[in-house]
């Protein structure tokens, strides 16, 4: 029996976290044109900091805040020590992959191939409309929309937010009103990865924390920015959504034998019949 | 057939093997060495996936250090000191095949063990039957390996199994089921299995053996394994007003877990679940496996033989963990079986070998090992009943010190202690 209740609590919940996952990807592609593949290692990154950090009894609220913090510190030294001295985006595909490697036989070194707990960030439960939810799966959904609306904010509303638009309308044209465009660039980079870590915490306490975490979440991120539109912040919220939709359906409703490649489906079916997306390639607004 | 020799070598160092191995068994034959291969003393392989890293790798490499270094403290094997060799085949036939070509044809080993993946195994099959050389696996589980030795025995008989395989172990499962369904009414039980050759039993035999003594199975699926979210699979299970899941899986026991815990499912879960089945895993997991069970052949508190305990305190002392599954308790006793019938026989000549391991009883960690013959449905596999091997199920329950411990729940006469339901149910 499909319940389809349990689907769309189970959409809301995934599909806010993918948007997290999906949106620092998609700023990064959008207004520096790199593909960063280490988004994935930076998730992994995330979700081991907070369960050092609640580990060593800090709890992981600090976690969350540290993780935030090492995420975008990760991104903003790979950008500055590797990134930004290439131009050719192939060579930032190697790079960032790369360093994804190295983090995650880094973490399978030093923690092992065991899944790790993240521990929640509010235990229990309650019961709306006759769903059970968890506190920390509402937390996710809570959290992963006020990171969302912050960015909105800053991007839209901002004099900072007004430059990484115009950098990713036109470099060259950014630069010559003023823009510090290498600047903004780190700056972008960093705001990435200060998304990425805390993804990576809630992903951690949704699932677990494990040194190959980052693969899914990076297909997902590919998936969601391909269908939303390179560079959309707006296509990745709703493809975010549709991608959480169709993993849950279908694990729910065909089998879950089919976990995972709807996603792939998506990619292949975007990239031959709308390869625009659902908004082409835009500037965040 | 295809030469799996030749996959994944280059052709000069391939060729430079093959100009090794011709060269060091014309010496063989000319020496007549009867023990080892020589003045080298008697040489072992052992191919560990992710040894220092992943539980089942190292286990098979404590294991068989603990076996070697006491076969060696009691005189070696034919008067010589045995050595052993570890490789890490990291996942990847290819990997394997060549870290086996290095044992057989660099190492000259007398014999080979290890290897955790199915398919892995599967594809060594060629190479183990190309070099003759006895092969002892452990932890590798699905029938499709022993069906090789169905198919052609005289071809594929360097291999042996002491743990036996996933269809015995499904057995084992389901009978643990009728037990719960007599004691805790598992009326309804859920079956789900991760995608693997070695858990096909679980999906197609499991569900009649559990119909059979009444237990209706209203959900069996089978899931990609690197899935990291239950939620959908878990909301179907209570859907369908399952008392239990039985789970096969061997890579996603951790999201599994937690999520099951989490969540606080009106469900029972059990199986075969080989990572906490590990001993460290209720650290490892951070406590997310309390109430969870499964099906292992062995776990430190129960005493199966009265080898059992000495054995798992032997390994802590060294090693700083109890033993874990198959990979510790059968790669132990394999390599301790092999080596009692090389003193028999006083030759490690496979030829020889082959027989009389096939046709020997030893009395291990977990009961007496003894294999299926040529004509049998599994060749070469272990032998379960009474007066052979057996599995226990056991739980992860919490002791008053908060430390988690793998107590069994059946069989009865091993029981060491009685189920608890999880606190939320």
């Amino acid at each position: 029996m499909v319940d389809i209740v349990g689907i769309v609590a189970n959409t809301l919940i995934l599909g806010s976290l993918y948007a997290l996952i999906a949106i620092g990807f998609t700023l990064v592609f959008g207004v520096a044109g790199q593909a960063n593949l280490a988004h994935g290692g930076t998730i992994t990154v995330g979700a081991f900091t907070a369960w050092f950090v609640a580990g060593m009894g800090y709890g992981v609220w600090i976690g969350l805040v540290a993780a935030t913090v090492m995420g975008a510190l990760f991104h903003v030294v790979l950008h500055s020590v590797f990134v930004k001295h290439t131009d050719d985006p192939v060579n930032v595909l190697i790079i960032t992959l790369l360093a994804w490697l190295v983090i995650e036989y880094s973490f399978r070194a030093a923690v092992g191939t065991d899944p790790r707990s993240v521990p929640s960030m509010l235990a229990g439960s309650t019961s709306i409309g006759g769903v059970s939810f968890l506190y920390n799966n509402l937390l996710i959904f809570v959290i992963s929309w006020l990171f969302i609306i912050g960015l909105f904010v800053f991007i839209n509303y901002t004099k900072v937010g007004q430059a990484i638009i115009a950098t990713g309308q036109n470099e060259k044209g950014a630069a010559l009103v003023g823009i510090n465009t290498n600047q903004i660039t780190l700056l972008v980079w960093a705001v990435a990865g200060l998304l990425a870590g805390s993804a990576g915490v809630m992903y951690g306490t949704f699932r677990a924390a494990s040194y190959d975490m980052g693969m899914m979440p990076l297909v997902l991120a590919f998936a969601i920015v391909i269908l939303g539109g390179i560079g959309s912040i707006r296509g990745s919220l709703i493809a975010a959504y549709v991608i959480g939709f169709l993993e849950v359906f279908t694990t729910t409703a065909i089998s879950p034998r089919l976990s995972g490649m709807t996603a792939l489906i998506v990619i292949i079916l975007v990239l031959l019949y709308k390869p625009t997306g659902l908004y082409g390639r835009e500037l965040p607004h | 057939m295809r030469d799996n020799a030749t996959q994944g070598i280059d052709r000069r160092r391939f060729v430079g093997m093959i100009g090794a191995g011709a060269t060091m068994s014309v010496a063989g034959c000319l020496g007549g060495s009867n023990g080892g291969n020589g003045d080298d003393g008697v040489q072992i392989g052992l191919l560990a996936f992710e040894p220092g890293s992943a539980p089942q790798g190292t286990a098979q490499e404590y294991a068989a250090e603990l076996a070697v270094d006491e076969i060696n403290d009691d005189g070696g094997v034919l008067g010589e000191e045995v050595e052993l060799h570890v490789a890490n085949y990291q996942g990847s036939p290819t990997t394997a095949e060549d870290r086996y070509l290095e044992f057989v044809v660099d190492d000259n080993v007398d014999m080979t063990a290890g290897v955790f993946q199915t398919e892995v195994m599967l594809d060594l099959m060629e190479n183990i039957a190309e070099h003759q050389v006895v092969h002892i696996s452990g932890g590798n589980t699905s029938p499709e390996v022993s069906r090789y030795l169905a198919d052609d025995y005289d071809r594929y008989k360097y291999h042996f199994r002491p743990y036996g395989n996933g269809v015995l172990w499904a057995e084992s499962v389901a009978e643990f089921a009728g037990y719960m369904h007599e004691e805790e009414g598992w009326d309804r039980v859920a079956v789900l299995n991760e995608e693997f050759e070695w858990t096909q039993p679980f999906s197609e035999d499991l569900p009649d053996l559990l119909e059979d003594q009444g237990i209706e199975v209203p959900y069996n699926e089978r899931y990609p394994g690197d899935t990291d979210n239950f939620t959908p699979m878990f909301d179907s299970i209570e859907g369908e007003d399952a008392d239990a899941v039985l789970m096969s899986m061997a890579h996603t026991a951790g999201p599994a877990q937690i999520q099951w815990r989490d969540e606080e499912r009106e469900f029972a879960i059990a199986g075969l679940i080989s990572q906490i089945n590990d001993p460290g895993a209720h650290e490892a997991f951070d406590g997310a496996t309390e109430f969870a069970m499964s099906n292992t052949p062995g776990v430190h508190t129960a005493e199966l033989t009265d080898q059992t305990i000495p054995f798992a305190e032997n390994y802590y002392d060294e090693f700083g963990v109890y033993p874990n599954d198959a990979f510790s308790y059968a790669t132990y006793d394999g390599i301790k079986m092999w080596a009692e019938v090389v003193e028999q026989e006083e030759t490690t000549d496979s030829e020889a070998i082959v027989p009389a391991l096939a046709s020997h009883t030893y009395e291990g960690t977990r009961g007496t090992v003894a294999f299926n013959g040529e004509g049998d449905e599994f060749p070469h596999d272990a032998q379960f009943g009474e007066d052979r091997l057996r599995r226990v199920n056991f739980q992860w329950q919490v002791d008053d010190d908060g430390d988690g411990i793998q107590e069994v729940v059946y069989p009865e006469d091993l029981a060491t202690a009685d189920y608890q339901e999880p606190e939320w149910f």
